[in-house]
Protein backbone atom coordinates (compact mmCIF):
# COMPACT_ATOMS: atom_id res chain seq x y z
CA UNK A 1 0.00 0.00 0.00
CA UNK A 2 1.49 3.75 -1.00
CA UNK A 3 -1.40 5.91 0.02
CA UNK A 4 0.09 8.20 2.56
CA UNK A 5 -2.91 10.10 3.74
CA UNK A 6 -2.94 11.05 6.87
CA UNK A 7 -4.24 13.95 9.43
CA UNK A 8 -1.45 16.39 8.93
CA UNK A 9 -2.01 16.21 4.80
CA UNK A 10 -5.74 16.43 5.20
CA UNK A 11 -5.66 18.95 7.26
CA UNK A 12 -2.90 20.93 4.68
CA UNK A 13 -5.29 20.06 1.64
CA UNK A 14 -8.05 22.16 3.91
CA UNK A 15 -6.16 24.61 2.33
CA UNK A 16 -7.74 24.35 -1.22
CA UNK A 17 -11.29 25.12 0.64
CA UNK A 18 -9.37 27.74 1.82
CA UNK A 19 -8.66 29.03 -1.71
CA UNK A 20 -12.58 28.02 -2.79
CA UNK A 21 -13.54 30.13 0.30
CA UNK A 22 -11.39 33.36 -0.59
CA UNK A 23 -12.83 33.22 -4.16
CA UNK A 24 -16.40 33.04 -3.12
CA UNK A 25 -15.68 35.83 -0.85
CA UNK A 26 -13.63 38.37 -3.39
CA UNK A 27 -16.59 37.47 -5.65
CA UNK A 28 -19.41 37.83 -3.45
CA UNK A 29 -20.91 34.59 -4.84
CA UNK A 30 -22.55 34.24 -1.48
CA UNK A 31 -22.06 30.39 -1.36
CA UNK A 32 -19.24 30.74 1.51
CA UNK A 33 -22.16 29.33 4.18
CA UNK A 34 -23.04 26.54 1.92
CA UNK A 35 -19.77 25.73 1.42
CA UNK A 36 -18.33 25.36 5.45
CA UNK A 37 -21.74 23.53 5.99
CA UNK A 38 -20.71 21.06 2.96
CA UNK A 39 -17.49 20.37 4.00
CA UNK A 40 -17.69 20.11 7.98
CA UNK A 41 -21.04 17.65 6.63
CA UNK A 42 -18.28 15.85 4.51
CA UNK A 43 -15.70 15.21 6.93
CA UNK A 44 -18.15 14.10 9.66
CA UNK A 45 -20.61 11.71 7.18
CA UNK A 46 -17.19 10.40 6.19
CA UNK A 47 -15.52 9.55 9.63
CA UNK A 48 -19.05 8.20 10.80
CA UNK A 49 -19.18 5.86 7.55
CA UNK A 50 -15.67 4.97 8.03
CA UNK A 51 -15.77 3.70 11.44
CA UNK A 52 -19.01 2.37 10.87
CA UNK A 53 -17.39 0.17 7.39
CA UNK A 54 -14.75 -0.70 9.60
CA UNK A 55 -16.98 -2.16 12.51
CA UNK A 56 -19.49 -3.96 9.91
CA UNK A 57 -16.62 -5.41 7.65
CA UNK A 58 -15.02 -7.21 10.93
CA UNK A 59 -18.50 -8.43 12.15
CA UNK A 60 -18.99 -10.02 8.36
CA UNK A 61 -22.75 -10.81 9.40
CA UNK A 62 -24.84 -11.61 6.81
CA UNK A 63 -28.28 -9.73 7.61
CA UNK A 64 -26.07 -6.94 9.01
CA UNK A 65 -24.95 -6.36 5.81
CA UNK A 66 -27.95 -7.16 4.14
CA UNK A 67 -30.11 -4.19 6.50
CA UNK A 68 -26.88 -1.88 5.51
CA UNK A 69 -27.48 -2.53 1.75
CA UNK A 70 -31.94 -2.24 2.55
CA UNK A 71 -31.04 1.24 4.29
CA UNK A 72 -28.61 2.45 1.22
CA UNK A 73 -31.68 1.52 -0.71
CA UNK A 74 -34.08 3.50 0.86
CA UNK A 75 -31.94 6.64 1.44
CA UNK A 76 -31.40 6.64 -2.21
CA UNK A 77 -35.13 6.22 -2.95
CA UNK A 78 -36.13 8.99 -0.52
CA UNK A 79 -33.37 11.41 -2.38
CA UNK A 80 -34.58 10.61 -5.63
CA UNK A 81 -38.43 11.09 -4.23
CA UNK A 82 -37.36 14.69 -3.24
CA UNK A 83 -36.46 15.42 -7.15
CA UNK A 84 -40.07 14.18 -8.38
CA UNK A 85 -41.24 17.56 -7.36
CA UNK A 86 -44.77 16.09 -6.56
CA UNK A 87 -45.23 12.80 -8.24
CA UNK A 88 -47.80 10.85 -6.17
CA UNK A 89 -46.51 7.78 -4.85
CA UNK A 90 -42.85 8.32 -5.67
CA UNK A 91 -41.30 7.06 -2.69
CA UNK A 92 -42.60 3.70 -3.36
CA UNK A 93 -42.05 4.07 -7.09
CA UNK A 94 -37.85 5.01 -5.94
CA UNK A 95 -37.46 2.38 -3.66
CA UNK A 96 -38.53 -0.25 -5.80
CA UNK A 97 -36.71 0.84 -8.67
CA UNK A 98 -33.60 0.66 -6.96
CA UNK A 99 -34.40 -1.93 -5.07
CA UNK A 100 -34.92 -4.34 -8.29
CA UNK A 101 -32.09 -2.45 -10.23
CA UNK A 102 -29.88 -3.09 -7.18
CA UNK A 103 -30.62 -6.67 -6.56
CA UNK A 104 -30.88 -7.91 -10.26
CA UNK A 105 -26.91 -5.80 -10.95
CA UNK A 106 -26.11 -7.51 -7.88
CA UNK A 107 -27.33 -10.92 -8.38
CA UNK A 108 -25.42 -11.16 -11.54
CA UNK A 109 -22.20 -9.77 -10.48
CA UNK A 110 -22.17 -12.53 -7.68
CA UNK A 111 -23.58 -15.62 -9.59
CA UNK A 112 -20.64 -14.40 -12.52
CA UNK A 113 -18.25 -14.70 -9.48
CA UNK A 114 -17.22 -11.20 -10.10
CA UNK A 115 -17.91 -10.16 -6.27
CA UNK A 116 -18.56 -12.56 -3.01
CA UNK A 117 -21.46 -11.43 -0.45
CA UNK A 118 -18.87 -10.31 2.02
CA UNK A 119 -19.80 -6.59 3.26
CA UNK A 120 -16.45 -5.00 1.98
CA UNK A 121 -17.66 -6.05 -1.60
CA UNK A 122 -21.25 -5.80 -1.24
CA UNK A 123 -21.62 -2.85 0.71
CA UNK A 124 -19.50 0.02 -1.30
CA UNK A 125 -20.96 -1.79 -4.73
CA UNK A 126 -24.37 -1.60 -3.71
CA UNK A 127 -23.65 2.55 -2.68
CA UNK A 128 -22.28 2.76 -6.17
CA UNK A 129 -25.20 1.21 -8.03
CA UNK A 130 -27.89 2.79 -5.87
CA UNK A 131 -26.39 6.21 -6.18
CA UNK A 132 -26.03 5.97 -10.10
CA UNK A 133 -30.10 4.22 -10.09
CA UNK A 134 -30.83 7.32 -7.43
CA UNK A 135 -29.32 9.72 -10.23
CA UNK A 136 -30.99 8.33 -12.86
CA UNK A 137 -34.68 8.07 -11.62
CA UNK A 138 -34.13 11.77 -10.85
CA UNK A 139 -33.87 12.81 -14.26
CA UNK A 140 -36.29 10.40 -15.41
CA UNK A 141 -38.69 12.44 -12.72
CA UNK A 142 -37.30 15.66 -13.68
CA UNK A 143 -38.08 14.82 -17.34
CA UNK A 144 -41.41 13.26 -17.23
CA UNK A 145 -42.70 16.55 -15.15
CA UNK A 146 -41.15 18.79 -17.77
CA UNK A 147 -42.47 16.48 -20.80
CA UNK A 148 -46.05 16.78 -19.42
CA UNK A 149 -46.20 19.84 -18.61
CA UNK A 150 -44.77 20.90 -22.23
CA UNK A 151 -46.48 17.97 -24.22
CA UNK A 152 -49.77 18.45 -22.44
CA UNK A 153 -52.03 19.57 -25.25
CA UNK A 154 -50.65 16.39 -27.52
CA UNK A 155 -51.28 14.14 -25.04
CA UNK A 156 -54.89 15.13 -24.16
CA UNK A 157 -55.35 14.53 -28.33
CA UNK A 158 -54.31 11.40 -28.32
CA UNK A 159 -56.30 10.51 -25.48
CA UNK A 160 -59.04 12.06 -26.81
CA UNK A 161 -59.01 10.43 -29.85
CA UNK A 162 -58.82 6.95 -27.49
CA UNK A 163 -55.38 6.33 -26.89
CA UNK A 164 -54.60 4.28 -23.69
CA UNK A 165 -52.66 5.52 -21.24
CA UNK A 166 -49.57 4.02 -22.50
CA UNK A 167 -50.11 5.14 -26.05
CA UNK A 168 -50.68 8.73 -24.52
CA UNK A 169 -47.63 8.47 -22.68
CA UNK A 170 -45.21 6.34 -24.98
CA UNK A 171 -42.82 9.15 -26.54
CA UNK A 172 -42.51 11.10 -22.86
CA UNK A 173 -41.62 7.94 -21.72
CA UNK A 174 -39.51 6.65 -24.22
CA UNK A 175 -38.00 10.41 -23.74
CA UNK A 176 -37.78 10.26 -19.94
CA UNK A 177 -35.82 6.76 -19.84
CA UNK A 178 -32.76 7.94 -22.33
CA UNK A 179 -32.63 10.80 -20.18
CA UNK A 180 -32.44 8.80 -17.21
CA UNK A 181 -29.67 6.71 -19.13
CA UNK A 182 -27.70 9.30 -20.89
CA UNK A 183 -24.71 10.34 -18.27
CA UNK A 184 -24.25 7.08 -18.28
CA UNK A 185 -23.96 5.90 -21.34
CA UNK A 186 -21.40 9.52 -21.78
CA UNK A 187 -19.19 8.37 -18.95
CA UNK A 188 -19.05 5.16 -20.66
CA UNK A 189 -18.18 6.43 -23.78
CA UNK A 190 -15.52 8.63 -22.45
CA UNK A 191 -13.52 6.56 -19.97
CA UNK A 192 -10.32 6.28 -19.59
CA UNK A 193 -10.13 9.08 -22.27
CA UNK A 194 -11.49 11.90 -20.15
CA UNK A 195 -11.62 10.83 -16.82
CA UNK A 196 -10.34 7.72 -14.94
CA UNK A 197 -13.17 6.93 -12.55
CA UNK A 198 -13.52 6.41 -9.08
CA UNK A 199 -12.64 2.74 -8.86
CA UNK A 200 -10.16 2.66 -10.94
CA UNK A 201 -8.32 5.96 -9.74
CA UNK A 202 -8.48 4.14 -6.29
CA UNK A 203 -7.28 0.80 -7.02
CA UNK A 204 -4.29 2.46 -9.17
CA UNK A 205 -3.80 5.32 -6.11
CA UNK A 206 -3.78 1.90 -3.38
CA UNK A 207 -0.79 0.26 -5.86
CA UNK A 208 -2.71 -2.37 -8.20
CA UNK A 209 -1.75 -2.68 -11.22
CA UNK A 210 -3.70 -0.74 -13.82
CA UNK A 211 -4.27 -3.74 -16.52
CA UNK A 212 -5.95 -5.23 -13.22
CA UNK A 213 -7.68 -2.09 -11.96
CA UNK A 214 -9.08 -1.38 -15.88
CA UNK A 215 -10.58 -5.17 -15.54
CA UNK A 216 -12.97 -4.27 -12.12
CA UNK A 217 -14.11 -0.68 -13.96
CA UNK A 218 -15.17 -2.12 -16.97
CA UNK A 219 -17.14 -4.61 -14.38
CA UNK A 220 -18.64 -1.15 -13.08
CA UNK A 221 -19.38 0.29 -16.30
CA UNK A 222 -21.43 -2.57 -16.99
CA UNK A 223 -22.43 -2.79 -13.76
CA UNK A 224 -23.47 0.72 -13.97
CA UNK A 225 -25.31 0.74 -17.36
CA UNK A 226 -27.49 -1.97 -16.16
CA UNK A 227 -28.67 -0.14 -13.00
CA UNK A 228 -29.34 2.86 -14.26
CA UNK A 229 -31.60 1.32 -17.08
CA UNK A 230 -33.36 -1.11 -15.18
CA UNK A 231 -34.27 1.56 -12.39
CA UNK A 232 -34.74 4.01 -15.31
CA UNK A 233 -37.13 2.05 -16.87
CA UNK A 234 -39.05 0.85 -14.02
CA UNK A 235 -39.40 4.35 -12.56
CA UNK A 236 -40.77 5.62 -15.61
CA UNK A 237 -43.19 3.22 -16.36
CA UNK A 238 -44.49 3.28 -12.94
CA UNK A 239 -44.45 6.57 -12.36
CA UNK A 240 -45.95 8.06 -15.77
CA UNK A 241 -49.60 6.40 -14.54
CA UNK A 242 -49.30 8.86 -11.45
CA UNK A 243 -50.30 11.69 -14.04
CA UNK A 244 -53.58 10.33 -15.09
CA UNK A 245 -56.56 9.75 -12.52
CA UNK A 246 -58.84 6.65 -11.59
CA UNK A 247 -61.03 7.71 -14.78
CA UNK A 248 -58.17 8.19 -17.09
CA UNK A 249 -57.53 11.67 -17.28
CA UNK A 250 -54.73 13.68 -17.36
CA UNK A 251 -54.14 15.96 -13.85
CA UNK A 252 -50.58 16.22 -13.47
CA UNK A 253 -48.12 17.26 -13.61
CA UNK A 254 -49.50 19.40 -10.32
CA UNK A 255 -46.98 22.69 -11.12
CA UNK B 1 -69.11 20.43 -51.68
CA UNK B 2 -69.58 17.30 -54.00
CA UNK B 3 -68.79 13.67 -52.05
CA UNK B 4 -66.79 11.65 -54.20
CA UNK B 5 -68.84 8.50 -55.10
CA UNK B 6 -66.34 5.88 -54.91
CA UNK B 7 -64.04 7.18 -53.16
CA UNK B 8 -62.76 3.39 -52.25
CA UNK B 9 -63.01 1.14 -54.87
CA UNK B 10 -62.90 -1.80 -52.45
CA UNK B 11 -65.41 -4.14 -53.30
CA UNK B 12 -65.06 -5.47 -49.60
CA UNK B 13 -66.12 -2.11 -48.63
CA UNK B 14 -69.58 -2.36 -49.93
CA UNK B 15 -72.76 -1.96 -47.58
CA UNK B 16 -74.00 -5.42 -47.35
CA UNK B 17 -77.52 -4.10 -48.38
CA UNK B 18 -76.07 -3.34 -51.94
CA UNK B 19 -75.22 -6.49 -54.08
CA UNK B 20 -73.90 -5.55 -56.97
CA UNK B 21 -70.37 -5.80 -55.39
CA UNK B 22 -70.69 -9.67 -54.30
CA UNK B 23 -72.07 -10.06 -57.73
CA UNK B 24 -69.11 -8.78 -59.13
CA UNK B 25 -66.74 -10.57 -56.51
CA UNK B 26 -68.69 -13.89 -57.29
CA UNK B 27 -67.75 -13.39 -60.75
CA UNK B 28 -64.20 -12.87 -60.61
CA UNK B 29 -64.48 -15.73 -58.64
CA UNK B 30 -65.88 -18.05 -61.08
CA UNK B 31 -63.36 -16.67 -63.42
CA UNK B 32 -61.06 -17.47 -60.93
CA UNK B 33 -59.65 -14.26 -60.81
CA UNK B 34 -59.28 -11.46 -58.10
CA UNK B 35 -61.82 -9.02 -58.19
CA UNK B 36 -60.45 -6.12 -59.51
CA UNK B 37 -61.62 -3.10 -59.06
CA UNK B 38 -62.69 -0.57 -61.90
CA UNK B 39 -66.30 -2.60 -62.92
CA UNK B 40 -67.28 -2.52 -59.21
CA UNK B 41 -67.38 1.34 -59.97
CA UNK B 42 -69.60 0.87 -62.72
CA UNK B 43 -71.66 -1.43 -60.89
CA UNK B 44 -72.58 0.50 -58.41
CA UNK B 45 -73.14 3.41 -60.34
CA UNK B 46 -76.50 1.94 -62.45
CA UNK B 47 -78.61 1.21 -59.54
CA UNK B 48 -78.38 4.48 -58.02
CA UNK B 49 -78.68 5.78 -61.24
CA UNK B 50 -81.93 4.10 -62.19
CA UNK B 51 -83.21 4.69 -58.35
CA UNK B 52 -83.21 1.05 -57.21
CA UNK B 53 -84.36 0.57 -53.71
CA UNK B 54 -81.76 -0.82 -51.65
CA UNK B 55 -78.97 0.93 -54.03
CA UNK B 56 -77.50 3.80 -52.17
CA UNK B 57 -74.31 6.78 -52.69
CA UNK B 58 -71.39 5.38 -51.56
CA UNK B 59 -70.17 7.43 -48.42
CA UNK B 60 -66.73 9.31 -48.38
CA UNK B 61 -65.23 6.42 -45.68
CA UNK B 62 -66.88 3.02 -45.73
CA UNK B 63 -68.12 2.50 -43.01
CA UNK B 64 -66.43 -1.02 -42.01
CA UNK B 65 -64.80 0.74 -39.14
CA UNK B 66 -67.05 2.30 -36.82
CA UNK B 67 -66.68 2.08 -32.59
CA UNK B 68 -69.92 0.96 -30.83
CA UNK B 69 -73.17 -0.06 -32.03
CA UNK B 70 -74.60 2.11 -34.91
CA UNK B 71 -78.07 1.08 -36.61
CA UNK B 72 -80.97 -1.09 -35.44
CA UNK B 73 -82.72 0.04 -32.26
CA UNK B 74 -80.29 3.48 -31.04
CA UNK B 75 -81.95 5.63 -28.55
CA UNK B 76 -82.72 8.57 -29.79
CA UNK B 77 -80.81 11.08 -27.28
CA UNK B 78 -77.30 10.18 -27.49
CA UNK B 79 -76.14 12.75 -24.40
CA UNK B 80 -77.91 13.79 -21.88
CA UNK B 81 -76.55 16.19 -19.10
CA UNK B 82 -78.73 16.78 -16.08
CA UNK B 83 -77.77 19.85 -14.01
CA UNK B 84 -73.87 19.27 -14.29
CA UNK B 85 -71.62 21.51 -12.80
CA UNK B 86 -67.98 21.71 -12.45
CA UNK B 87 -65.81 23.57 -9.88
CA UNK B 88 -62.20 23.55 -9.82
CA UNK B 89 -61.48 24.88 -5.98
CA UNK B 90 -63.40 27.72 -5.09
CA UNK B 91 -64.46 28.66 -8.63
CA UNK B 92 -67.47 27.76 -10.28
CA UNK B 93 -66.75 27.28 -14.24
CA UNK B 94 -70.04 25.51 -15.37
CA UNK B 95 -73.52 25.48 -13.38
CA UNK B 96 -76.63 23.27 -13.97
CA UNK B 97 -76.13 22.32 -17.29
CA UNK B 98 -79.54 20.82 -18.69
CA UNK B 99 -78.75 19.91 -22.73
CA UNK B 100 -79.96 16.51 -24.84
CA UNK B 101 -78.19 15.72 -27.74
CA UNK B 102 -79.89 13.36 -29.70
CA UNK B 103 -78.50 10.89 -32.03
CA UNK B 104 -77.29 12.46 -35.34
CA UNK B 105 -78.21 16.07 -34.44
CA UNK B 106 -75.45 18.95 -35.11
CA UNK B 107 -75.12 21.49 -31.79
CA UNK B 108 -73.22 24.26 -32.15
CA UNK B 109 -72.26 25.77 -28.69
CA UNK B 110 -71.51 29.78 -28.70
CA UNK B 111 -70.49 32.42 -25.55
CA UNK B 112 -67.63 34.74 -24.75
CA UNK B 113 -64.45 33.47 -23.89
CA UNK B 114 -64.33 32.14 -20.34
CA UNK B 115 -67.89 30.87 -20.38
CA UNK B 116 -66.52 27.44 -19.89
CA UNK B 117 -67.83 25.73 -23.61
CA UNK B 118 -64.46 24.22 -23.39
CA UNK B 119 -64.91 22.39 -19.84
CA UNK B 120 -67.93 21.55 -20.75
CA UNK B 121 -66.97 19.88 -24.29
CA UNK B 122 -64.25 18.19 -22.42
CA UNK B 123 -66.63 16.60 -19.91
CA UNK B 124 -68.29 15.41 -22.61
CA UNK B 125 -65.27 14.13 -23.91
CA UNK B 126 -64.48 12.73 -20.83
CA UNK B 127 -61.28 14.11 -20.30
CA UNK B 128 -62.56 16.30 -17.20
CA UNK B 129 -65.15 14.58 -14.61
CA UNK B 130 -68.20 16.59 -13.80
CA UNK B 131 -68.06 17.37 -10.35
CA UNK B 132 -71.99 17.76 -9.70
CA UNK B 133 -74.76 16.63 -12.04
CA UNK B 134 -75.77 13.56 -14.18
CA UNK B 135 -74.46 12.64 -18.06
CA UNK B 136 -75.44 9.52 -19.79
CA UNK B 137 -74.17 8.50 -22.72
CA UNK B 138 -76.64 6.18 -24.83
CA UNK B 139 -79.02 5.59 -22.04
CA UNK B 140 -76.37 4.96 -19.35
CA UNK B 141 -74.41 7.14 -17.04
CA UNK B 142 -70.90 7.85 -18.79
CA UNK B 143 -69.39 6.52 -15.20
CA UNK B 144 -70.35 3.52 -16.49
CA UNK B 145 -68.33 3.46 -19.18
CA UNK B 146 -64.57 2.83 -20.13
CA UNK B 147 -63.47 6.08 -20.80
CA UNK B 148 -60.90 4.94 -23.52
CA UNK B 149 -63.77 2.96 -25.09
CA UNK B 150 -66.06 5.77 -24.69
CA UNK B 151 -63.42 8.49 -26.02
CA UNK B 152 -63.50 6.32 -29.21
CA UNK B 153 -67.31 6.50 -29.69
CA UNK B 154 -67.09 10.17 -28.78
CA UNK B 155 -63.94 11.51 -30.50
CA UNK B 156 -62.87 15.47 -29.76
CA UNK B 157 -60.99 17.41 -31.33
CA UNK B 158 -58.86 20.11 -29.63
CA UNK B 159 -58.82 23.83 -30.63
CA UNK B 160 -55.61 24.54 -32.11
CA UNK B 161 -54.74 20.55 -33.25
CA UNK B 162 -50.52 19.68 -32.92
CA UNK B 163 -49.90 16.48 -35.47
CA UNK B 164 -48.04 13.54 -33.75
CA UNK B 165 -44.44 12.36 -34.98
CA UNK B 166 -43.00 13.11 -38.05
CA UNK B 167 -45.40 12.23 -41.22
CA UNK B 168 -49.07 12.68 -41.72
CA UNK B 169 -48.72 9.06 -42.01
CA UNK B 170 -47.65 8.64 -38.18
CA UNK B 171 -51.21 10.82 -37.86
CA UNK B 172 -53.50 8.45 -39.82
CA UNK B 173 -52.27 5.31 -38.79
CA UNK B 174 -52.52 6.60 -34.86
CA UNK B 175 -55.91 5.41 -34.54
CA UNK B 176 -55.08 2.15 -35.93
CA UNK B 177 -52.10 1.87 -33.37
CA UNK B 178 -54.34 2.50 -30.60
CA UNK B 179 -56.86 -0.53 -31.48
CA UNK B 180 -53.77 -2.40 -32.36
CA UNK B 181 -55.39 -2.65 -35.89
CA UNK B 182 -53.42 -3.00 -38.80
CA UNK B 183 -53.13 1.08 -40.93
CA UNK B 184 -55.33 1.08 -44.03
CA UNK B 185 -53.33 3.33 -45.87
CA UNK B 186 -56.44 2.55 -48.54
CA UNK B 187 -58.41 4.31 -46.58
CA UNK B 188 -56.31 7.10 -45.38
CA UNK B 189 -55.53 7.90 -49.32
CA UNK B 190 -59.20 8.32 -50.30
CA UNK B 191 -59.22 10.25 -47.28
CA UNK B 192 -56.23 12.76 -48.00
CA UNK B 193 -57.96 12.79 -51.89
CA UNK B 194 -61.10 13.65 -50.10
CA UNK B 195 -59.54 16.77 -48.38
CA UNK B 196 -57.65 18.34 -51.32
CA UNK B 197 -54.67 16.16 -50.97
CA UNK B 198 -52.66 13.30 -52.87
CA UNK B 199 -51.43 9.91 -52.03
CA UNK B 200 -47.80 11.22 -52.03
CA UNK B 201 -48.66 13.18 -49.41
CA UNK B 202 -48.89 10.51 -46.47
CA UNK B 203 -45.52 10.53 -46.11
CA UNK B 204 -45.26 14.57 -46.41
CA UNK B 205 -43.61 15.98 -42.92
CA UNK B 206 -45.69 17.57 -40.89
CA UNK B 207 -43.73 20.67 -40.70
CA UNK B 208 -43.84 20.81 -44.72
CA UNK B 209 -48.25 21.13 -44.10
CA UNK B 210 -49.91 24.50 -44.12
CA UNK B 211 -52.32 25.77 -41.53
CA UNK B 212 -55.04 24.46 -43.70
CA UNK B 213 -53.75 21.13 -44.18
CA UNK B 214 -53.07 20.22 -40.48
CA UNK B 215 -56.38 21.27 -39.43
CA UNK B 216 -57.64 18.84 -42.11
CA UNK B 217 -54.96 15.87 -41.55
CA UNK B 218 -55.68 16.45 -37.72
CA UNK B 219 -59.66 16.45 -38.35
CA UNK B 220 -59.08 13.33 -40.33
CA UNK B 221 -57.21 11.76 -37.26
CA UNK B 222 -61.04 11.71 -35.69
CA UNK B 223 -62.74 10.36 -38.39
CA UNK B 224 -60.63 7.58 -39.61
CA UNK B 225 -62.41 5.36 -37.82
CA UNK B 226 -66.00 6.54 -37.10
CA UNK B 227 -66.99 7.92 -33.71
CA UNK B 228 -70.93 8.27 -33.26
CA UNK B 229 -70.05 11.56 -31.87
CA UNK B 230 -67.62 14.41 -32.65
CA UNK B 231 -67.02 17.20 -30.56
CA UNK B 232 -65.07 20.07 -32.61
CA UNK B 233 -63.38 23.06 -30.38
CA UNK B 234 -63.05 25.76 -32.73
CA UNK B 235 -61.94 23.84 -35.63
CA UNK B 236 -61.85 26.50 -38.08
CA UNK B 237 -60.12 29.38 -35.90
CA UNK B 238 -57.19 30.78 -37.35
CA UNK B 239 -58.23 29.71 -41.14
CA UNK B 240 -58.60 31.52 -44.16
CA UNK B 241 -62.22 31.56 -45.71
CA UNK B 242 -61.25 29.48 -48.00
CA UNK B 243 -59.89 26.76 -45.89
CA UNK B 244 -62.72 27.61 -42.93
CA UNK B 245 -65.53 26.66 -45.55
CA UNK B 246 -63.52 23.35 -46.81
CA UNK B 247 -63.20 22.20 -43.09
CA UNK B 248 -67.12 23.00 -42.49
CA UNK B 249 -68.18 21.49 -45.84
CA UNK B 250 -66.19 18.40 -44.18
CA UNK B 251 -68.11 18.39 -40.98
CA UNK B 252 -71.34 18.95 -42.72
CA UNK B 253 -70.95 15.66 -45.02
CA UNK B 254 -70.01 13.86 -41.69
CA UNK B 255 -73.37 14.68 -40.06
CA UNK B 256 -75.60 14.59 -42.99
CA UNK B 257 -74.30 11.60 -44.80
CA UNK B 258 -72.49 9.50 -42.18
CA UNK B 259 -74.60 10.48 -39.24
CA UNK B 260 -72.22 11.82 -37.24
CA UNK B 261 -73.27 13.91 -33.88
CA UNK B 262 -71.51 16.73 -33.88
CA UNK B 263 -71.10 19.07 -31.02
CA UNK B 264 -69.33 22.32 -32.51
CA UNK B 265 -67.68 25.08 -30.39
CA UNK B 266 -67.66 28.73 -32.73
CA UNK B 267 -67.07 32.18 -32.44
CA UNK B 268 -67.33 32.90 -36.00
CA UNK B 269 -70.77 34.67 -36.31
CA UNK B 270 -71.28 33.22 -39.98
CA UNK B 271 -71.21 29.42 -38.39
CA UNK B 272 -73.36 30.87 -35.54
CA UNK B 273 -76.42 31.69 -37.69
CA UNK B 274 -76.07 28.60 -39.97
CA UNK B 275 -76.83 26.80 -36.51
CA UNK B 276 -79.56 24.50 -37.05
CA UNK B 277 -79.55 24.24 -33.11
CA UNK B 278 -77.52 26.78 -30.87
CA UNK B 279 -76.50 27.08 -27.17
CA UNK B 280 -75.14 29.81 -25.61
CA UNK B 281 -73.06 29.75 -22.85
CA UNK B 282 -72.83 32.43 -20.67
CA UNK B 283 -70.44 32.83 -16.94
CA UNK B 284 -70.84 28.52 -17.14
CA UNK B 285 -74.62 28.48 -17.64
CA UNK B 286 -76.90 28.15 -20.75
CA UNK B 287 -78.18 31.17 -21.05
CA UNK B 288 -80.02 30.65 -24.62
CA UNK B 289 -80.01 30.04 -27.91
CA UNK B 290 -81.19 26.17 -27.79
CA UNK B 291 -83.41 25.98 -30.28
Amino acid sequence: MNLAVNNQSLILALGLVMIVLAIGWHEKLGIDRDMIIGVVRAVIQLFVVGYLLKYVFRLDNVWLTAVLILIIIFNAGYNAKQRSNGIPRALPISVGAILISTAVTLGVLMLAGAIKFMPSQMIPISGMIASNSMVAIGLCYRNLNAEFKQERQAVLEKLALGADLKDASRDIVRASIKTGMQPTIDSAKTVGIVSLPGMMSGLIFAGVDPVRAIKYQIMVTFMLMSATSIGSVLACYWAYREFYNERKQLVGPSN
Amino acid sequence: MEVAVSAVLDPDDFPRSYSAGRVWKLACFWRGSKPSRKPVLWLEAFPIAAGIPGSRRRQFLPKMLHEGQRGGQEPMSLLELRGVGYRAGETTILEDIDLTINAGEWVTIAGPSGSGKSTLVRIIASLLSRTSGELNFAGKSIDTYDPIAYRRRVSYSLQQPTLFGETVRDNLSFPYQIRQLPFDEQRAVAALDYVGLVASDLDKAVIDLSGGQRQRVALLRNVMIYPEALILDEVTAGLDAENKAFVWSMIRHFNSDDGITIIAITHDQSEIDAATRLVTLTDGRITGGTR
